[in-house]
């Protein structure tokens, strides 16, 4: 099936070159992402929002690229925007429900730089509360209703997995881009700490919230990764560089290329379906002609308790009026307790969380002269039912927050760009999620190695059909 | 909300959460997965590295 024929299913890549040459407006290809979602979002809730003001923009975008003045690959098509990005024309709630909080009516930094790019925001995706959660209820796993799509971006990666959305916007603190990703079947990349800018982004914790996508292709990510990547005066964390060029790296393929396999902690603990489609897609790279390089690095598994430790006491803090007006009280459960929970973290374990940080950062640096990216699982299992609180994998229990965060958390710790590429599926169809990572801003290697993966293994994902 | 309102060591002294004693305990409670890896986390001998975010002054926007 052409991207003519149904473009809800057409990687971002195929559609621009459509529109550019005049082969399907931006209207057209609206009206249809609108179609879908209107009848296909009651069954999987990935949506709050629909824009009121997407249509015009479409249309101003067709008539633009009618007069010649075609912006880019991004001029004409329809993105979504998880909901702790403030945007003008949409209401932002952050996903929640509770009184009192409001948030203004003007583009984050993300979402301006979208428009510039032509870009047309139409939809806002739920999202877990407060981005403090990995399930995103009521939100469904479009691979199966009874399965959640992860978080806390979970309403972004089920609608792009389904073909609700060319590409959703996305953050991640401990992992809310690449879990859902993985859980969904989709690609989400959360570039290096600061490439894009967060003012008009819902705060979650300071030093660990990155902005970034979920797309339905490695290549479209570099495309909506590289439009917002430009400097952001207003975040102070903000690194202040364009994006380079990433065409040259996306087509570079495997040949050359180190990629380093730590089996300490990134190995260990996971499902069996998970590990042998992991390690598959690491040998597909290395018949492509990637070198694998095994290495070893005991301190990357020690820094659980430090991710804890920032992203509680960040969020309480951020949560801190509330806390004391009660207002807290109107949060989802699980939430309030997580940000009652942050005023049992000490300073002290605040500054050994911060200095666990640059020593892991420091033993890490060596690695990277040896290595050009480091590959792995995303996720030690599949999409759990809605409603579970814990899973077993082998004879051990985990939390929800402890198991979702395990393989995505120090990328966010250390800063460096990662993204997860969906490698396989589980016995029962579930998506498995390809991990890879690189050193700071490093984005090249990572998404020459993903885009490498994703051709080895068989091109970028299918979307899910209206079956669900 | 507390029996000893003077007491330093009371846990709603020590946490500044304003809560019932059966709330806070199950604050307490759903805090011991977290706890036991903050408390690896302590054990960990840093030597002399200095924290990852470290004050500098304001310049002012760049």
């Amino acid at each position: 099936m052409s991207a003519l024929d149904d473009p809800t299913r057409a990687t971002i890549g195929a559609l621009s070159s459509l529109i550019r040459d005049g082969r399907l407006s931006p209207v057209d290809l609206l009206d249809a992402v609108l179609h879908r979602a209107r009848t296909e979002d009651h069954r999987l809730s990935a949506f709050v929002h629909l824009s009121d003001t997407a249509r015009m923009a479409a249309e101003h975008a067709h008539a633009e690229i009618a007069a010649g003045d075609w912006k880019g690959p991004l001029h004409g098509v329809p993105i979504a925007i998880k909901d702790n990005h403030t945007t003008a024309d949409m209401p932002t709630r952050a996903g929640t429900m509770a009184p009192g909080i409001a948030f203004p009516l003007e583009d984050a930094h993300a979402v301006a730089r979208l428009r510039a790019a032509g870009a047309i925001p139409f939809a806002k995706t739920r999202m877990h509360e407060f981005a403090w959660g990995m399930e995103t209820p009521p939100t469904r796993n479009p691979h199966d209703l009874e399965r959640v799509p992860g978080g806390s971006s979970g309403g972004s990666g089920a609608a792009v997995a389904a073909g609700l959305a060319p590409a959703a916007l996305g953050s991640d603190t401990g992992g809310s881009i690449r879990i859902p990703a993985s859980l969904c079947g989709c690609v989400g990349f959360k570039p290096s700490f600061g490439l894009i800018g967060r003012s008009g982004i819902v705060p979650h914790s300071w030093s660990l919230d990155h902005a970034g996508p979920l797309t339905a292709s490695v290549g479209d990510a570099a495309i909506v990764t590289k439009a917002m990547a430009e400097p952001d005066p207003t975040d102070p964390g903000c690194l202040g560089c364009d994006a380079p060029d990433w065409h040259e790296a996306l087509a570079a393929g495997a040949r050359g290329l180190r990629i380093g396999v730590c089996r300490t902690h990134f190995f260990e603990n996971l499902v069996p379906a998970v590990a042998d489609s992991v390690e598959e897609a690491i040998v597909a790279l290395g018949r492509a002609g990637a070198e694998i390089v095994e290495f070893d690095l005991p301190e990357i598994g020690q820094g659980l308790g430090a991710i804890f430790a920032i992203e509680l006491a960040s969020s309480t803090n951020y949560h801190d009026q509330r806390l004391r007006s009660g207002a807290v009280n109107h949060f989802d459960a699980d939430v309030r307790l997580l940000v009652e929970m942050g005023r049992l973290v000490s300073g002290a374990d605040y500054l050994q969380a911060e200095r666990f940080r640059r020593h892991l950062a420091e033993r890490l640096a060596p690695v990277f002269d040896q290595v050009d990216v480091i590959a792995g699982p995303t996720m030690p299992l599949t999409a759990w039912r809605s409603g579970e609180t814990e899973v077993r994998i082998g004879d051990r229990l985990e939390s929800i927050v402890a198991v979702s965060w395990r393989l995505t958390y120090p990328w966010n710790l250390l800063g460096l760009p990662a993204i997860s590429l969906p490698c396989g599926t589980d016995g029962s169809g579930m998506p498995i999620g390809l991990q890879i990572a690189g050193p700071v801003l490093g984005e090249a290697q990572v998404l020459r190695a993903a885009a490498a993966a994703e051709h080895a293994l068989g091109g970028p994902m299918h979307r899910v059909a209206s079956s669900f | 909300m507390t029996d000893a309102p003077d007491d330093p060591l009371d846990p709603h002294v020590l946490t500044g959460l304003d809560l019932p004693p059966d709330r806070l305990r199950e604050v307490g409670a759903a805090f011991a997965e977290i706890r036991a890896e903050i408390e690896k986390l302590r054990a960990l001998d840093l030597g002399d590295t200095h924290p990852a975010v470290v004050f500098q002054p304001y310049r002012g926007r760049r």
